[in-house]
């Protein structure tokens, strides 16, 4: 059985692309604002996982 | 169909929240976000401690009766109530902080794009679940690893928040 795709590590995985996506918005001093308000949701969205 | 109900019924809480907002946005944004700011770090600060507080919800589940209703339809509105984000136990207290975050320094435009959001990380929970290949002892990893996961959202949440954060407001 592998470990490697739990609700653990696809978290984790979104919490590294948004710490990323706020540091391509830092470095290059661009507006990722959609991108921000999408991102958002998806973590709220995401963290409700545990209930049906 | 039932990941189509749930972005649908995303999408529909966040036109309405982002409504809300626009008829908040006749207030001066930078006195918005100082009120935004207090309640998002409590909320915040208790989920990165893994102890998630408690805000009221509706509690309320979606009868699973409705799934065999229809082959469509059934899992479309399943799907729809669920996303809406008020049919279902909340163990976090994330959307709570979406909601006040679209409500005060959002609108309709973000409120629709949160929505989107929302509705696609509620759908990536039974997506991975089944592309992981075994549902039933991903459930049982999830459900001990369930104070990571909200943590790992609320890093995400952190940082995703501090991009919206007007430039006056950033540190240079």
């Amino acid at each position: 059985m592998t470990r490697a795709f739990d609700a653990r590590h696809v978290a984790f995985g979104l919490a590294a692309l948004t710490v990323a996506v706020f540091g391509t918005q830092r470095a290059w001093s661009v507006s990722l604002e959609p991108l921000a308000w999408t991102l958002l949701g998806v973590t709220a969205g995401y963290s409700l996982s545990g209930s049906v | 169909m039932f990941s189509t109900g749930l972005i649908l019924g995303a999408l529909f809480s966040g036109v309405v929240v982002g409504a809300v907002g626009g008829l908040v946005s006749i207030v001066d944004p930078v006195v918005r976000w100082w009120v935004l700011i207090p309640p998002l770090v409590v909320v915040l600060a208790f989920e990165l401690a893994g102890r998630p507080l408690s805000l009221p919800q509706n509690r309320r589940l979606v009868p699973q009766d409705v799934i065999p209703r229809s082959e469509f339809g059934g899992p479309l509105q399943f799907g729809f109530e669920m996303g809406t984000g008020v049919r279902t136990f909340t163990p976090t207290a994330l959307p709570h902080a979406l909601v006040l975050s679209v409500v005060l320094v959002g609108g309709l435009g973000p409120g629709l794009l949160a929505g989107l959001g929302f509705g696609l990380g509620r759908a990536l929970m039974p997506l991975t679940r089944t592309l992981s290949g075994d549902p039933a002892a991903w459930d049982t990893r999830m459900l001990a690893s369930m104070p990571w996961v909200g943590r790992a959202c609320a890093v995400a949440f952190v940082a995703a928040i501090v991009m919206l954060l007007p430039r006056a407001m950033l540190l240079p």
